[in-house]
C-alpha cells in the first residue's frame, strides 16, 4: 500500500512538471474577441468610420460650441465659456485623439486593406475620408503631423513621436492625395458596401473627392494661385466629375436612435444651453432690409414670438439677465435637433460658390458676370438644400405659398443680398457664411480666409478678436513634447493657451 | 448541545486501548484553570506506553493502570502538557491552564507555512482576526488602516459596498496593478473591481458610474484567523507574479486546537452618519445675477433652469414662486407658480441622510479531537445606507475540516461561499445619477424634504409640460429643477443599480508524511464568481426620457493547483536544514457579457427585450495560465542564524514564444545576536539584525501582442461596426521585473516591554510593461513596450511600548506604526515626457520623471514672473500647466492604545497621513455654483481678487478691479483652472474606539465567555485642511486617485458587539 501511494506521487509529479512548458500558450493567448486585420471585413471598417468623423465635425463641444459660435451662428446662454473663447482642454484633446487615432486610423488601415485586397474603390474612399480628417485638423491647430502620422506600427516605422508638417506640406499632399483618389475611384469596378455616405456609388464619392479638392485649393489661394488646378479639374468634367445638384451633398443622414442619431439631438436630451446668435438674427432678420427666409429653419421662435438671437460671448449671468431672460431666446430651429437631421461634411451650395469665388478672381474663366450666377445658383441651392421643410415652416408664419426657388428668389431681391460685382467678396464671403449654418468648423475657417461678414467678440469673451486658431492638445506637450515645441516655435507661437496665431493659409 | 459533546467523547475514545491486565484504577476529573469548568477530550496517558484514555463530557476520565508507578501524561491542544506521578493515588484531578505563549510569535509566511517569527530574514506584520470583528469594517480591507505600516489604504465613499485600495511600500508599477496579491489559505483570491472595465479590470471614470466594490471585500472577517502582510518582495517572493506589490496573507479559522466542540455568536450593530459634509451658504438661493422666479423650472421663469445659488437673499421677507410652490391655476400650469415666502434650510442636506445601520451576526461551530477537526461558520451581514433605499447584504458561508487518515495522511479542505446582493448601489461622480452632485449645483433655498414625494401630481409637471420628455409616456415629475437634474429620491427609488454575486472559493489539500523529515503535498484551489448588475432609469429620467435598462454579468475562474515536496532535518545538534520543492499551475478565466436596451419600449418593465431601439450587446473573454516551479530553504545555525531562500520560474502564456520563461531567486540571512552573543541583559532582551535580496518577475494582460480590430456600435442595419483600437500592441514584450533589497533589526529591551522592529528597503522596478501614451496622431493613443523605472526606498517602524503592568492585573500597551516611502519615477519611455494614468475636468494624474508617483497636473493661474496672479476685468486668467500636487502621501502613521484591566479591554487608534494632495472638484463647482460658506464673500460689495493687473504702460500693478462675487468664483473656480481646487490631503483621525468587557468565569451557565463592547469607527477627523470634503476619498481603488467629486461622504460608525462562547 505504502509502495503504491510512493508510485504515485511519483507519476503524479512527472505529470505536473511535465506540463510545466508552454504548451498550448499560443492558442491561449489568441484574442477571441476581436479579429485580426486579416479577417477585417473592410465595409464594417468604412461605416464606422465614416459615423466617427462625422460624429466629430458635428459634436456638440468642437462644432457646434467652437464652430457655429466662434462663427456666431449659435451663442450659449448657460456654461458660456466656450462661447467666451474658453475652450475644454478636454474637448481639444478628444478632438485630436478622435480625428488621428480613431477615424484616421481606421481609414489609414482601410486603404491598406484595400491595397492588400486589390480594392481600388475601398483605397479611393479611404483617402478621400483621409483628406478630409487631415484638412480639419490642420484648419484647426496649423501644422499637423501628416507625413510621419498614423505611421505606430512596425511595418510602418513604428513611429510614436510624429514630426510635424507645415501646414502647407499638409495641403500639397492632401491635393495630391486627392487627385489619386478620384484616379482610383471607378464606377464600373469592383463595389463597395457599408457606405454609409453615399451608399456605395462609386461616382458621387468621385464628385467629392473633386468637390473637396476644389475647396482645399481656394482655402490656400491666398499662398497658391488654384487657377491651372482648378481649371484642369473644370475643363474636364468627364475625368473630373463635381457636385451637379443637392444630391451630391456628402452628408451623413443620420438615423432615429442613439446611437446613430444627429450629435445635437442627443445633445439636447439633456442640455439647453444654445441659442441662435444675435448676429445671424440680425444679419438675416432683425437689422436686414429684407428678410433672408432660411431665419425660419434656422431658429425656433422665441417666448416673445419673435426671430430673437443672443449676443454671443456673455457670462451665465448676463446670458439669463439678458432681455428679461436669455433663456427665452430663439433655440437653434428644430429642423438642426431632430434624431435624423442630416450631419452636412460638403454641400453642392459650397462648390457654387467655390466657382462664384474662382469666377470672380479670374481663376475660371466668366468674370464677375458668371460670378453672379453661380451666386444665384448656391443660394437656390441652399434654399432647396431646406427644401419643403423651409416652404412649410413659410407657410406656417407668413403663409407665403411659395416654393423654395421662389422664396430664394424673392430673398435675391434685396439690395443688401442682390449680385454686385463691386461687392462680390463681401457677399461671397456673406452668403457662404449663411450657407454654412451649422458647419461651424467649415464657416469658420472660410470666415478667417475671407473676413466676411465682420465679427466682433461678445462683451464678455476673454479675447479682443474672435480666435484664428485652436491651441494644441495638452495631450501632445505631454507624449510629444519635442515636435510639439518646435512646431510651435515654427509657427511663431509662444504661449500653450494660443487662439490668436493665424494658420498658414490665413493671410488676412 | 450536550449531545454534541458525547459524540465527540465517544469517537475520541475510539482510539483507546482500553483492554490489558487489570491491576487497578484511576479516576479523576480535569478542569480548566480559567473558568473553573470541565474539559472534555483531554488526552491522558500513562507515559511511555500506549494506555490511555480521553475525558468524557463531564472532564472525569477512568483508566486502568499497572499495578505500580507510572507517570500520567495530560494533553489536550491549546492546554499545557502536563504529567504527574501516580504514586499511591487512585484519585488524581487536574488543572490544565492554557499553554504559555512563546514570546517569540509563530507567523504565516508564503506558502502558509508558519514560522518562527526570530527565524525570518524580511518584515511581515499579522493582525489577528478579533482585531477585526468587533469594531467591524464592511470592506476588510479598510479593517487593516491604521495598523500596518507601509500599508496606504484608501475607502473611497461612505456609499454601501465602496471599493477600497491597498498599496504597500508605494506604487511599483506605472499603467498596471499596484495593489497586493491577496491569498486565502494559500489560494489567490481575485481582488477585481466589479462591474469593472472588462479589459483592465478598473473602472473608476469620475463622470458618473457606480462603485460595486472589490473582490477581497467578499472575505468575511469573522472566519479571519489571522492577517500576515507580506510587504515586500522579499517576503513574497515565492507568490511569483502578482506578488510583486507584496501579499496579504489570510488564513481562516479552523477547528485545530480547539477543545471539544464550541459554539460561538456575536452580533455587531453599528449605526452610520455622515463623517463630514460641506458647509453650505444659506443666505442667498437659487438664480443668478441676484434673481430668480420659478415659472417652468427649464429657464421659462428668471433663471429658474439655473441649478446654482447666485439668486435673491433669503430670510429678508421676499416672496418668490418657488417649485412647490401652489399653482396659480391648477388646471394651466403656464401661468406659473403663486409666490411663497423665499427663505432658507439650512439643513436641507444633512436632513436628506439617514442613519446607516449595519448589522452583522454570526455563527460558528467547532470541534475535534486529535485526528479531526473541523469548523463551520455562517455570517449574515446586511447594511444600509446614508442614501435613502441603499443597500448591501452579504451571506458568507465557511465549511473547513482536517483529518489525519492515518498517521501519515491528512485530508483537508475549506470552502467558502458568498452571496453578495444590493438592490440599490448608488452612483457616483459627475452624473446626473448621482445624488450628491446636487449638492454642489442646488438652491440653497430648496426644502429636499418636499422632494420626497417625487410623483406629486398636485405641484409637478405632468411629463406632457416638459419638452424634453418623450410624448407618449404618462407621469409626472416634481422637481426643484427640470434642466439638469433628477428629483433625488426619484433616482434612489427608481433608478436602480443592483447587484448580485455568488462566490465560492476554498481548496482541499492532501499531505502525506514519508518520514518526520520527507512530507508532501497536493493542493488544488478555486476562486469562482458570478456577478450580477443591473441598470435602470426609469422613464422620465433626465438622461433618458423613455428609461433604460442595461445588465452586466461577469464570471471569473481562477484555478491553481500546486504541489510541495518539503524536507526538513536537523543535522547534529546545531544545523536545521529545511529545503522545498514545489510546482504551481494557474489558469485564469474571465468572461464579461453585457447588454442594454437603451430607450425602453414599454415604461416601468426592465428587460433586455423591452427596447424601442436596437439592443446593444457586447462580450469579452479573457484566458491566462501560467505555469510555475519553485524551490525555497532554510540553513538554521543553532536557531539563532538563518540562511533562507528562494527561486520561481515562470511561464506565462500572455507573453511572446522565446519571453515567456522567467526566473527569479532571493535569499535572506538573519541573526539573532542576543543568543550568538550570549547577551543576558536586563535592558536588552533580544536583537535580531536582518537582511535580505529579492527580485521578483511578472508577466501582463493577455492579447497584448498581436494586433486586432473591435467591434464598434451598429448602424441601422450594419449590425456591428470595425474600428482600430486605440492601443497599440507589442510582439516583442518581455517579462518585468522588481529588485529589492531589505535590512532590518528586530530588539526588545526590558523583558520585552519595548519592542522596536525597524525596516529600511529600498527597491527598483524596471523595463516596466507599460501602455505608454503616445501621440494620437501616430494612430494610436497607447502602445504597449517595456519602459520605465520606478524607486522606492522607505522606512517602517513598529514600536511596542508597555509602560504600564501591575500585579493587579492592569495593562497598558500603546502600538506605534510609521512609515515614510519615497516613490520616485526615473525615467518612463523614450520621448515620453509625461504619462497620464487618468484626468478629471483636465486635471490629469501622471507619472513625470523625478517626481512621485501620482502628479496632479493642471492649469494654474496666469502669473506674473514672481508668481503673482494676474488679473484681467478683475478676475484671473488661466496660465500654464503645472504640477500642482501630488496624490502620495510623505508619511502614514498609526498609534493603538490598549488599556485591560481584569475583564475590561479599552483600544483606540488613530490614524496619520502627511501630505499628499487632491483634487476637489466639489470646491470647483460649490463655489462656480454659489452654495458653499465662502462664496458669501463679497456677495453684496463684491470682490477685489488678489494679485496684479496689467496697468496701461504694461507694468503689473495691485489688482483693484471690484466685481461681482458671481463674476469672480466663476472665474476662479471654472473646471479649466485646477490650481484653485487642489488641497493637502493629509489627516489625523480618531479611526477606531472600543471598549469592552469579557464575562468569563460563568460557573454554571452554558457560556463559556461572554464579550460586551461598545465601538466606533471613524469617529472625527482630527486635522485636515481640504475644505468641506473628508480628504481620504476616491472614485475607486484604481491608480488613478487623488480626484474628489460628490463622492458620499465617509460614514462615521458607533455601536456595539456581543459575543457569546459555549
Amino acid at each position: 500500500m505504502k509502495n503504491l501511494i510512493n508510485k504515485s506521487w511519483a507519476i503524479f509529479l512527472g505529470v505536473v512538471i511535465l506540463v510545466s512548458c508552454t504548451k498550448n500558450f499560443e492558442e491561449i493567448n489568441k484574442d477571441p474577441n476581436s479579429p485580426s486585420v486579416d479577417l477585417a471585413a473592410p465595409d464594417m471598417l468604412l461605416a464606422n468610420a465614416i459615423e466617427t468623423m462625422t460624429d466629430r465635425v458635428h459634436e456638440t463641444f468642437l462644432g457646434e460650441e467652437m464652430g457655429n459660435c466662434w462663427v456666431q451662428h449659435e451663442a450659449k446662454v448657460q456654461y458660456t465659456d466656450e462661447d467666451r473663447y474658453i475652450p475644454r482642454v478636454t474637448v481639444i484633446n478628444n478632438t485630436w485623439t478622435s480625428f488621428f487615432a480613431s477615424s484616421g486610423q481606421d481609414v489609414v488601415t482601410l486603404y491598406k486593406i484595400g491595397v492588400d485586397r486589390d480594392m481600388p474603390n475601398y483605397q479611393g474612399v479611404a483617402l478621400v475620408l483621409k483628406a478630409y480628417i487631415s484638412s480639419v485638423l490642420t484648419d484647426l491647430f496649423g501644422d499637423i503631423p501628416y507625413t510621419e502620422a498614423w505611421s505606430a506600427a512596425a511595418e510602418d516605422g513604428g513611429v510614436v513621436s510624429p514630426a510635424y508638417d507645415s501646414q502647407q506640406e499638409v495641403y500639397t499632399d492632401l491635393i495630391s492625395i486627392l487627385e489619386q483618389a478620384n484616379t482610383l475611384l471607378d464606377p464600373d469596378g469592383q463595389p463597395i458596401s457599408g457606405d454609409i455616405l453615399y451608399n456605395g456609388d462609386i461616382l458621387k464619392w468621385k464628385k467629392f473627392a473633386n468637390s473637396l479638392k476644389m475647396r482645399l485649393l481656394i482655402r490656400i489661394s491666398d499662398r497658391q494661385d488654384p487657377s491651372s488646378a482648378i481649371q484642369t479639374m473644370v475643363n474636364d468634367p468627364g475625368t473630373y466629375p463635381m457636385f451637379e445638384s443637392n444630391d451630391d451633398d456628402a452628408q451623413l443622414n443620420y438615423l432615429g436612435a442613439a446611437p446613430n442619431n444627429n450629435p445635437r439631438h442627443e445633445n439636447r436630451k439633456t442640455r439647453d444651453d444654445h441659442r441662435v446668435s444675435k448676429t445671424i438674427t440680425d444679419f438675416m432678420w432683425t437689422q436686414s432690409s429684407y428678410v433672408d427666409w432660411r431665419i425660419c429653419v434656422f431658429a425656433d421662435l422665441s417666448a416673445n414670438g419673435d426671430f430673437e438671437g443672443i449676443p454671443n460671448g456673455l457670462t451665465s449671468a448676463e446670458a439669463a439677465d439678458y432681455n428679461g431672460g436669455g433663456l427665452k431666446m430663439s433655440k437653434i430651429g428644430s429642423y438642426f435637433s431632430q434624431a435624423t437631421t442630416p450631419g452636412v461634411l460638403m454641400s453642392y451650395s459650397e462648390v457654387l460658390f467655390c466657382y462664384a469665388e474662382a469666377a470672380f478672381k479670374g481663376w475660371i474663366p466668366g468674370g464677375a458676370t458668371a460670378a453672379g450666377t453661380y451666386y444665384e445658383q448656391a443660394i437656390h441651392a441652399n434654399y432647396n438644400h431646406y427644401g419643403q421643410d423651409l416652404v412649410d415652416i413659410v407657410d406656417a408664419y407668413f403663409s407665403m405659398g411659395m416654393t423654395a426657388d421662389e422664396l430664394a428668389d424673392d430673398f435675391l431681391v434685396n439690395e443688401d443680398h442682390a449680385w454686385n460685382d463691386a461687392e462680390g467678396i463681401r457677399l461671397i464671403g456673406e452668403e457662404k457664411w449663411i450657407t454654412l449654418f451649422d458647419q461651424g468648423l467649415e464657416a469658420w475657417a472660410e470666415w478667417r480666409r475671407l473676413d466676411y461678414p465682420v465679427l466682433v467678440p461678445g462683451p464678455s469673451a476673454v479675447l479682443s478678436e474672435v480666435p484664428k486658431r485652436v491651441y494644441y492638445p495638452s495631450d501632445e506637450s505631454a507624449r510629444n513634447g519635442t515636435n510639439w515645441a518646435a512646431a510651435k516655435s515654427a509657427q511663431g507661437i509662444t504661449s500653450d493657451s494660443d487662439l490668436l496665431t493665424k494658420v498658414w493659409w490665413d493671410v488676412n | 448541545m450536550k449531545r454534541f459533546l458525547l459524540l465527540f467523547a465517544v469517537t475520541g475514545s475510539f482510539f483507546v486501548n482500553a483492554v490489558f491486565a487489570q491491576e487497578r484504577t484511576i479516576s479523576g476529573t480535569v478542569t480548566a484553570e480559567d473558568n473553573g469548568s470541565a474539559v472534555p477530550g483531554v488526552n491522558v496517558i500513562l507515559k511511555g506506553t500506549t494506555i490511555g484514555t480521553v475525558t468524557d463530557i463531564d472532564g472525569k476520565y477512568k483508566l486502568a493502570v499497572p499495578a505500580e508507578g507510572g507517570t500520567l501524561v495530560f494533553s489536550f491542544i491549546g492546554l499545557a502538557t502536563e504529567e504527574v506521578e501516580i504514586g499511591g493515588r487512585s484519585v488524581i484531578d487536574m488543572v490544565m491552564t492554557a499553554e504559555i505563549k512563546e514570546l517569540s510569535e509563530i507567523i504565516v509566511t508564503a506558502i502558509g507555512i508558519s514560522r518562527d517569527e526570530k527565524a525570518l530574514g524580511y518584515s511581515i506584520q499579522q493582525v489577528q482576526g478579533d482585531e477585526i470583528t468587533k469594531a467591524r469594517e464592511a470592506n476588510i480591507v479598510n479593517a487593516m488602516q491604521g495598523r500596518i505600516a507601509g500599508a496606504i489604504i484608501t475607502n473611497t465613499s461612505g456609499a454601501v459596498g465602496a471599493s477600497s485600495r491597498v498599496v504597500l511600500r508605494g506604487a511599483n508599477s506605472i499603467s498596471g496593478n499596484n495593489q497586493p496579491l491577496f491569498v486565502v489559505d494559500g489560494i489567490p483570491i481575485s481582488n477585481r473591481l466589479f462591474g469593472g472595465n472588462p479589459t483592465s479590470g478598473d473602472g473608476g471614470g469620475g463622470y458618473g458610474d457606480v462603485n460595486y466594490g472589490n473582490g477581497a471585500a467578499d472575505i468575511n472577517p469573522d472566519d479571519v484567523e489571522s492577517i500576515s502582510v507580506l510587504k515586500g518582495p522579499n517576503a513574497a517572493a515565492l507568490y511569483g507574479s502578482r506578488a510583486s506589490n507584496g501579499v496579504i496573507l489570510i488564513t481562516t479559522k479552523s477547528g485545530k486546537g480547539k477543545k471539544g466542540v464550541g459554539v460561538s455568536i456575536s452580533n455587531t450593530m453599528t449605526f452610520e452618519s455622515p463623517l463630514k459634509t460641506p458647509d453650505w451658504q444659506n443666505k442667498y438661493g437659487q438664480g443668478s445675477g441676484g434673481e430668480f422666479e420659478f415659472v417652468d423650472g427649464q429657464g421659462g421663469g428668471t433663471n429658474d433652469g439655473v441649478d446654482e445659488s447666485w439668486g435673491p437673499q433669503l430670510n429678508i421677507g421676499l416672496m418668490i414662486p418657488q417649485f412647490n410652490s401652489p399653482w396659480v391655476d391648477q388646471n394651466d400650469h403656464s401661468l406659473g407658480k403663486q409666490p411663497t415666502p423665499w427663505v432658507s434650510n439650512p439643513d436641507n442636506w444633512d436632513n436628506f441622510y439617514e442613519t446607516g445601520v449595519t448589522s452583522t451576526t454570526n455563527v460558528s461551530l467547532t470541534g475535534g479531537d486529535d485526528k479531526t477537526s473541523f469548523r463551520g461558520s455562517y455570517t449574515y451581514f446586511d447594511q444600509k445606507g446614508l442614501e435613502p433605499n441603499t443597500f448591501y447584504k452579504r451571506n458568507n458561508l465557511s465549511v473547513s475540516g482536517s483529518s489525519d487518515l492515518t498517521d501519515k495522511l491528512n485530508l483537508s479542505a475549506v470552502a467558502n461561499y458568498v452571496n453578495a446582493s444590493s438592490d440599490n448601489i448608488p452612483g457616483y461622480g459627475y452624473s446626473a445619477q448621482n445624488v450628491m452632485q446636487q449638492q454642489t449645483w442646488f438652491g440653497r433655498q430648496v426644502d429636499v424634504a418636499a422632494l420626497k414625494d417625487y410623483t406629486n401630481s398636485t405641484l409637478g409637471h405632468p411629463f406632457s409640460d416638459i419638452g424634453l420628455i418623450p410624448e407618449g409616456i404618462g407621469g409626472t415629475k416634481f422637481n426643484w429643477n427640470y434642466n439638469y437634474h433628477n428629483n433625488p429620491y426619484f433616482t434612489l427609488y427608481e433608478n436602480l443599480n443592483t447587484l448580485d454575486r455568488s462566490r465560492i472559493f476554498g481548496n482541499a489539500k492532501v499531505a502525506y508524511e514519508f518520514t518526520d523529515w520527507l512530507s508532501l503535498f497536493v493542493r488544488s484551489g478555486l476562486d469562482y464568481y458570478s456577478n450580477t448588475n443591473t441598470q435602470r432609469l426609469a422613464a422620465g429620467d433626465v438622461d433618458n426620457g423613455y428609461g433604460q435598462y442595461s445588465e452586466r454579468v461577469e464570471i471569473f475562474k481562477e484555478q491553481n493547483t500546486d504541489f510541495l515536496l518539503a524536507f526538513h532535518k536537523k543535522i547534529g545538534t546545531e544545523l536545521d536544514l529545511s529545503l522545498n520543492a514545489g510546482g504551481n499551475r494557474m489558469d485564469q478565466n474571465f468572461q464579461v457579457s453585457s447588454s442594454s436596451a437603451d430607450e425602453l419600449a414599454i415604461p416601468g418593465v426592465y428587460t433586455i427585450s423591452n427596447s424601442r431601439v436596437a439592443i446593444v450587446a457586447s462580450s469579452d473573454h479573457q484566458t491566462k495560465r501560467i505555469n510555475s516551479l519553485y524551490f525555497f530553504g532554510s540553513l538554521g545555525w543553532n536557531n539563532s542564524l538563518f540562511l533562507d531562500f528562494t527561486g520561481r520560474n515562470d511561464w506565462s502564456s500572455t507573453l511572446p514564444e522565446g519571453e515567456n520563461s522567467y526566473f527569479y531567486p532571493s535569499v535572506t540571512l538573519s541573526a539573532v545576536l542576543t543568543d550568538l552573543l550570549n547577551v543576558e541583559s536586563d535592558v536588552l532582551s533580544f536583537a535580531k539584525v536582518r537582511g535580505g535580496w529579492a527580485k521578483v518577475g511578472s508577466d501582463t494582460d493577455p492579447y497584448q501582442l498581436f494586433p486586432s480590430l473591435s467591434f464598434g456600435a451598429p448602424w441601422g442595419t450594419i449590425s456591428s461596426t470595425l474600428g482600430v483600437p486605440n492601443d497599440q500592441p507589442n510582439d516583442q514584450l518581455k517579462p518585468q521585473f522588481v529588485t529589492s533589497i531589505e535590512v532590518g533589526a528586530n530588539l526588545r529591551f526590558f523583558q520585552d516591554r519595548i519592542t522596536l522592529d525597524a525596516t529600511y528597503y529600498s527597491g527598483v522596478a524596471e523595463n516596466q510593461i507599460i501602455s505608454v501614451p503616445i501621440s494620437a496622431a501616430s494612430g494610436y493613443t497607447s502602445k504597449w513596450i517595456n519602459a520605465g523605472e520606478m524607486t522606492n526606498k522607505g522606512i517602517e517602524i513598529m514600536l511596542g511600548v508597555n509602560p504600564v503592568r501591575t500585579t493587579s492585573g492592569f495593562t497598558w500597551d500603546i502600538d506605534f506604526n510609521w512609515a515614510k516611502n519615497t516613490n520616485k519615477v526615473v525615467e518612463l519611455a523614450p520621448g515620453i515626457e509625461r504619462y497620464v494614468l487618468g484626468s478629471y475636468w483636465g486635471l490629469q494624474v501622471m507619472a513625470i520623471p523625478g517626481e512621485p508617483y501620482g502628479s496632479l497636473y493642471g492649469y494654474d493661474f496666469l502669473r506674473t514672473p514672481g508668481g503673482e496672479i494676474i488679473n484681467d476685468g478683475g478676475v484671473p486668467q488661466q496660465g500654464n500647466l503645472s504640477i500642482l500636487g501630488n496624490y502620495t502621501p510623505d508619511w502614514i502613521g498609526g498609534m493603538n492604545n490598549r488599556f485591560t484591566f481584569k475583564g475590561f479591554d479599552f483600544n483606540f487608534l488613530i490614524d496619520m497621513r502627511q501630505g499628499g494632495d487632491i483634487y476637489s472638484v466639489t470646491t470647483t463647482w460649490g463655489r462656480y455654483a454659489g452654495v458653499l460658506e465662502e462664496t458669501l464673500i463679497g456677495r453684496e460689495g463684491g470682490i477685489v481678487g488678489p494679485g496684479v493687473k496689467e496697468a496701461s504702460d504694461g507694468t503689473y500693478v495691485a489688482n483693484d478691479v471690484v466685481v461681482s462675487a458671481e463674476e469672480y468664483n466663476k472665474a476662479a473656480y471654472v473646471n479649466s483652472l485646477h490650481y484653485s481646487s487642489v488641497f493637502d490631503a493629509g489627516f489625523i483621525k480618531l479611526r477606531e474606539v472600543k471598549f469592552g468587557y469579557t464575562f468569563s468565569k460563568l460557573g454554571n451557565t452554558p457560556f463559556r465567555s461572554i464579550n460586551l463592547s461598545v465601538v466606533g469607527r471613524n469617529l472625527a477627523i482630527l486635522k485636515s485642511t481640504a475644505p468641506h470634503i473628508d480628504p481620504e476619498s476616491s472614485f475607486s481603488n484604481t491608480n488613478i486617485q487623488g480626484l474628489e467629486y460628490g463622492q458620499l461622504p465617509s460614514a462615521r460608525s458607533i455601536g456595539f458587539n456581543i459575543g457569546l462562547t459555549f
